[in-house]
């Protein structure tokens, strides 16, 4: 299930992550966004099922912002970035708990997946910290990769 | 020696005198305690086996890689928490912070006292907590690789002259590179699979990775080995089949996990505690902004803790994440979430967790599987209030500009004012947003399994779910403890 967003959907996904960063070319020009949509659309079909078909499901009743949900109707897509911002923020800030939850769903998988790119993640200041867990090649005075294997074991 | 299921390329048949199922805190030690003591022994571990040297990815992937569900594993009720759990050989072990306590003396009392458990003593438990903590090497932490955010709240607590202590941690040469709950990168943190693992594997224990539990094999009402499954990582079966054959089985695959498995092979489903009585850690961070930077994700992000409120139930220890994780958490979107990640070298977060005095129970939902019903009562709602209220003056007082809290309507405080409006505001379950850590209970000793640890015949349990209630604190030492006790009980049952 891991390509298991169609155009439209994959424009949704987009949309929706440049308006949880608000447009801001700061955060833009540090990622690569078709690269974090697809990455995300991959984490996402890899989720167990419930889990999948719950995020499926929401970011399709944020596009459409139907009721009881929303009362916009009318698509996200179709909103200019300053109103899709004031939607997204209803959702969060919305009094209706599971209104909130399945924002917070998408909102933590798509956030994960904006800020995990290289070039943001320096400009936060992480990358050397980064740069030393890549370069981490150590190996324990028992290592296990000496633990002989069977027939079948791992190489 | 370890065989990948992923990998076998046909059905495999074998016999063993003891079968566990699970490589964690418990598992891993009933593994290499019996295979030391002479026995054949199998692990069972559906996750892969990832060396100290694959971890080196970035955090939101080593999620993706070692946690269950991928970190997606959450609670069914109100408030809907994620409940975090390792999906590797070493279990949660993997991916723990490394923190170490023993059971605390009151809550062996307790046991004792109130649940009549009369083997469970100090006295009995001292020499397994020893035992395990020279295995595991638990030191007492140093102040040298802890992170900013630790000792922004050390000095500022000694300011009001209630400093908290360094954490006991599970280490040898820790640089403080801060990723203990991503797969330590320098195989410093002594989790099971650098631990107890190996040391199982020389006396001759043989793990199976990627390998599912599907069945127990019966003669009648006993056990008699098991069935598994092979699988690709993480994903499909690979059509091939695990039988072994083996008098004893050990069960040591998690509380929530461990009491479907028994309820699926109908073991003690009579009991109608099996899967109930559920404790949990439920916890939460509270970030703040300092006009210094605090890099916190630079050393060791839990290596401090402060019981002053313990008699309230709450337990605070440090808590720092990387940023991909943190924008996760963040309750903000948009400008605020940018505002709130650029300053991100700027702020600290401090943790705790509670004592719940909620219960929950494991059930198997359709379309969901197995899961968790939880929800917060009253009492722990105002556990959290209380928790939250002291960290936010703690950081206040510590020269923090804003406080960045969890917590639905009280998201940011900058001023005690803001504090005492949270205080005598209304709070509600669902306004919380947390974690919940350390799953115990659901096979307790006394009400499921025996105070053996015996639940059926040839099924003996050894993991987290036969920890009879909530700790307060880490129960990493606790469940090794209980796996090591089980050992012992079978080395000293054998013909």
């Amino acid at each position: 299930m891991s390509a298991w967003a169609n155009t439209r959907g994959r424009h949704v996904l987009r949309e929706f992550i440049v308006t949880i960063c608000a447009g801001d070319p700061a955060v833009l020009s540090s990622v690569r966004l078709q690269r974090v949509v697809l990455k995300t659309e991959k984490y996402v079909g890899e989720l167990p099922v419930f889990y999948f078909l719950l995020f499926k499901l929401t970011l399709y009743l944020l596009n459409y912002a139907l009721p009881p949900l929303s009362w916009k109707l009318r698509p996200f897509t179709w909103m200019n970035l300053e109103e899709r911002q004031h939607y997204l923020e209803e959702w969060q800030a919305s009094s209706f708990y599971y209104k909130r939850t399945l924002f917070k769903m998408v909102q933590c998988v798509c956030v994960s997946h904006l800020y995990s790119e290289r070039k943001l993640l320096e400009s936060i200041g992480f990358g050397e910290s980064l740069a030393h867990r890549e370069q981490r090649s150590f190996a324990g005075s028992l290592p296990m990769s000496e633990a002989p294997s069977g027939p079948g074991g791992a190489p | 020696m370890i065989v990948d299921g992923a990998h076998t390329g046909k059905d495999l048949e074998e016999r063993f005198d003891a079968v566990v199922i699970g490589s964690g805190a418990g598992g891993a030690v009933v593994a290499k305690e019996l295979a030391e003591g002479g026995m054949r022994v199998a692990v069972l571990e559906e996750g892969a086996h990832h060396k100290t040297t694959s971890h080196t990815d970035l955090p939101y992937e080593a999620i993706s890689r070692l946690y269950r569900d991928k970190g997606f594993t959450t609670t069914v009720g109100k408030p809907a928490i994620p409940v975090p759990m390792g999906r590797a050989l070493g279990g949660t072990t993997v991916i723990n912070s490394g923190t170490c306590f023993r059971t605390p003396t009151k809550v062996l009392e307790h046991w004792e006292r109130d649940l009549g458990l009369h083997s469970l003593t100090e006295a009995s438990f001292n020499p397994f907590f020893e035992r395990v903590e020279r295995e595991i090497n638990v030191v007492d932490g140093e102040f040298k690789v802890m992170s900013r955010a630790n000792t922004i709240i050390h000095e500022a607590l000694s300011k009001r002259g209630t400093p908290g202590k360094a954490l006991k941690r599970n280490i040898r040469g820790c640089e403080g590179c801060g990723f203990c709950c991503y797969g330590c990168p320098s195989g410093a943190k002594q989790s099971m699979d650098v631990s107890y693992l190996p040391k199982a594997f020389l006396a001759g224990a043989k793990a199976f990775t990627n390998t599912k539990f599907e069945r127990f094999l019966t003669e009648g009402r006993r056990v008699v080995g098991v069935e598994a499954t092979f699988h690709r990582d993480s994903g499909p079966s690979t059509g091939h089949r695990l039988t072994i054959k083996a008098p004893l089985v050990i069960l040591a695959a998690g509380t929530i996990h461990s009491p479907q498995l028994l309820r699926n092979n109908g073991v003690a489903v009579e009991n109608r505690n099996l899967g109930r009585n559920l404790t949990l850690h439920p916890a939460t961070k509270v970030f703040a902004r300092f006009d210094e930077e605090v890099n916190g994700w630079q050393g060791t992000p839990q290596a401090y803790y402060s019981d002053l409120l313990k008699d309230q139930g709450i337990t605070f220890e440090g808590i720092f994440v990387p940023p991909d994780v943190a924008a996760m958490t963040v309750p903000f979107v948009g400008r605020r979430l940018n505002e709130f990640m650029r300053d991100y070298k700027h702020m600290a977060a401090f943790g705790f967790l509670i004592s719940d005095s909620s219960t929950g129970r494991v059930v198997r939902l359709p379309f969901v599987g197995t899961t968790v019903l939880y929800n917060f009562q009253e009492a722990d709602i105002e556990k959290f209030r209380t928790a939250i209220a002291f960290l936010a003056r703690v950081f206040l007082e510590a020269g923090a500009n804003k406080v960045y809290t969890l917590l639905h309507g009280y998201s940011e405080l900058s001023s005690e004012a803001d504090i005492q409006r949270l205080e005598k505001g209304r709070l509600k379950a669902e306004d919380i947003d947390g974690m919940a850590f350390h799953p115990l209970g659901t096979c307790g000793a006394g009400r499921v399994a025996r105070w053996d640890q015996r639940a059926g015949e040839g099924v003996m349990i050894a993991d987290g779910s036969v920890v009879p209630e909530s700790l307060g604190v880490n129960p990493q030492v606790t469940i090794a403890a209980f796996g090591l006790r089980a050992a012992e009980k079978l080395l000293e049952s054998r013909p």
